[in-house]
């Protein structure tokens, strides 16, 4: 059983596409009702912020006041220590509680209901069987986001993306996922939006933040890395599922569970290897954010080395962040904006593995090699809608004098809500479709494991060193 | 691959058994490790820096709002050879 996240026309069926009550051919593919949605998302909240805020006289920003109307109606689970009813009722110093968190998840549910269900209406006819699926996959997520929001948990960066995956797991490998709930499933569909309203919070401007040598540690080392691990896998472990080899490759890399997201959809990878790729990536992660403050600190490394060191080799953003804050303030502020240089780096990869996809890997090597036409049709188009949405709001962040204000309104007002859910939700559905049985092949052999170590040491060693040249040799007064 | 539409007794009390785990160690076991002094100054720590290790993405991380206002602020200050 075989669900591959890629274009609803293209030749496979998808387990989406099976679970899915229609037989008819759909009016559009997931990839243009994803970006139709993603775009929807972002006009509203783009309208949003720019009617309820005060705009000032226009020059040069000042007087701005940003205000997103929607940010008190959406938002996620929060962080809870003892009770987890904390996380969705917050009682502050006077006792008082509030019901943000809430109302909150309950305003995300009636927008993505409506939306979802609009939209599915739209592709096949079968909205109404979707939304009744949909109310559970939602409280599943909700559950999922709330066990990822206990302290001790977000402490070691496990992300909600595992334990939706375990909630997913949990009632498919016991009672089945529901006949009801099935309509619901729709995990390319809904990750693919998420990517797409991703695309607004990657922007290039930032690409410059800590100059040269950020960008030399974050966008030399990375493709470099990234390509010969996927060589690696290739010609040195013999690697059977390329997809599998370039999920790892792309998490281990670029940025972790986001760039494993981006690059399983770029890959049309199958929804067993992105959980065995976020899986390995969460675990190594823990380990390193624990690790690797303590050698640096116990061989002396600088906190600008150090911290640079860190943002380029930890999968994960949050987990840089927090073992970048046991070096010093200093190592926190390389690493984290390393991090995010690397972040930004999402786009271009996944258009570049798209690309590479359909040109290389899936042309007939008995033919000739494939026309535009044949490219355009098996390119995967919700990254089109990425790119174009990272390149609409970068224009926009750098363009307009209050651009920055505005920018940071809509995203972290109501995109990022959004596009978080997406993630979870589909998360769920991935669990909610997968046996332990399927994970089972890919485990034997260990060869994910072993691409996995290998590409991590040499994208150790190459930091190091691009850091220590860039940081210490070519840059270090600049730096000083 | 999956049970039939009408799961049996042992399906349902595995489910069971798998949810009672998940809240035995979320409500009992993970509040009481948040107790330990160790880890109580670990979260005070991230809490204090405005650091949430499971972000995944840089937007999720409230520390970047003053990191990216330093940066701003120190290459408006000065023309730096690196940009």
């Amino acid at each position: 059983m075989i669900l591959k996240l890629h274009d609803a026309t293209s030749r496979e069926m998808t387990n989406v596409e099976e679970m899915a009550p229609s037989s008819e051919t759909p009016r559009i593919s997931d990839d243009w009702l994803a970006v139709g949605c993603a775009a929807l998302l972002l006009i509203v909240s783009f309208v949003g912020v720019w009617m309820a805020s005060d705009w000032g006289d226009g020059s040069e920003g000042a007087g701005v006041s940003v205000h997103n109307p929607f940010e008190a109606w959406l938002s996620k689970p929060g962080k809870w220590t003892k009770s987890p009813v904390d996380s969705f009722v917050t009682t502050n110093d006077a006792g008082e509680k509030a019901y943000g968190p809430l109302v909150g998840s309950l305003g995300v549910f009636v927008t993505l209901s409506v939306l979802l269900t609009l939209a599915v209406q739209y592709r096949d006819g079968h909205g109404l069987t979707f939304l009744k699926g949909f109310a559970v996959v939602f409280v599943l997520a909700t559950v999922a986001y709330a066990l990822a929001a206990q302290s001790v948990v977000k402490a070691y960066n496990l992300e909600y993306a595992l334990w939706a995956l375990l909630v997913g797991l949990i009632i498919s490998n016991t009672i089945g996922t529901p006949a009801f709930v099935k309509p619901a499933v729709r995990t390319e569909f809904l990750i693919k939006t998420g990517l797409v309203l991703l695309g607004a919070e990657v922007l290039m401007s930032r690409l410059l933040a800590l100059g040269l040598p950020g960008v030399f540690v974050a966008w030399v080392v990375t493709p470099i890395v990234l390509i010969s691990t996927y060589i690696f896998g290739q010609k040195v472990l013999k690697m059977e599922s390329r997809s599998l080899n370039m999920v790892i490759s792309a998490d281990m890399s670029v940025c972790g569970v986001s760039a494993a997201i981006a690059a399983a959809a770029a890959c049309k990878a199958k929804k067993e290897e992105l959980t065995l790729a976020i899986g390995m990536s969460l675990s190594f992660t823990v380990i390193m954010m624990i690790v690797m403050p303590a050698f640096i600190k116990a061989v002396g490394m600088g906190e600008v080395l150090g911290g640079a060191w860190l943002g380029g080799t930890i999968d994960a953003t949050g987990a840089v962040a927090a073992a970048g804050a046991t070096l010093g303030d200093k190592a926190l502020e390389v690493a984290a904006t390393v991090k995010m240089i690397q972040n930004i780096l999402i786009g271009v990869s996944a258009f570049g593995i798209a690309t590479y996809w359909v040109t290389c890997v899936e042309a007939d090597p008995n033919a000739n090699r494939p026309d535009v036409m044949e490219i355009w049709r098996r390119f995967p188009k919700f990254v089109l809608g990425f790119v174009a949405a990272s390149v609409l709001f970068s224009i926009l962040y750098s363009s307009l004098a209050a651009g920055p204000d505005l920018v940071d309104g809509i995203i972290d007002g109501s995109t990022k809500t959004w596009r978080g859910w997406f993630f979870c939700l589909a998360f769920v559905c991935i669990g909610l479709e997968t046996s332990f049985r399927e994970l089972m092949p890919y485990l034997k052999g260990g060869k994910p494991l072993a691409l996995y170590v290998c590409g991590q040491t040499l994208n150790l060693i190459l930091t190091l060193f691009m850091a220590w040249l860039m940081f210490e040799v070519v840059f270090k007064d600049v730096v000083n | 691959m999956q049970p039939a539409d009408s799961p049996s007794c042992t399906c349902v009390a595995l489910l069971i058994v798998a949810f009672a785990v998940i809240g035995l160690v979320w409500c009992v076991v993970l509040p009481w490790v948040a107790t330990l002094p160790e880890m109580q100054r670990q979260l005070t720590f991230l809490d204090e820096r405005g650091i949430d290790p499971s972000a995944m993405f840089y937007t999720e991380l409230e520390v970047m709002t003053p990191i990216l206002d330093e940066l701003e602020r120190s290459s408006s200050q000065s023309v730096p050879a690196t940009k």
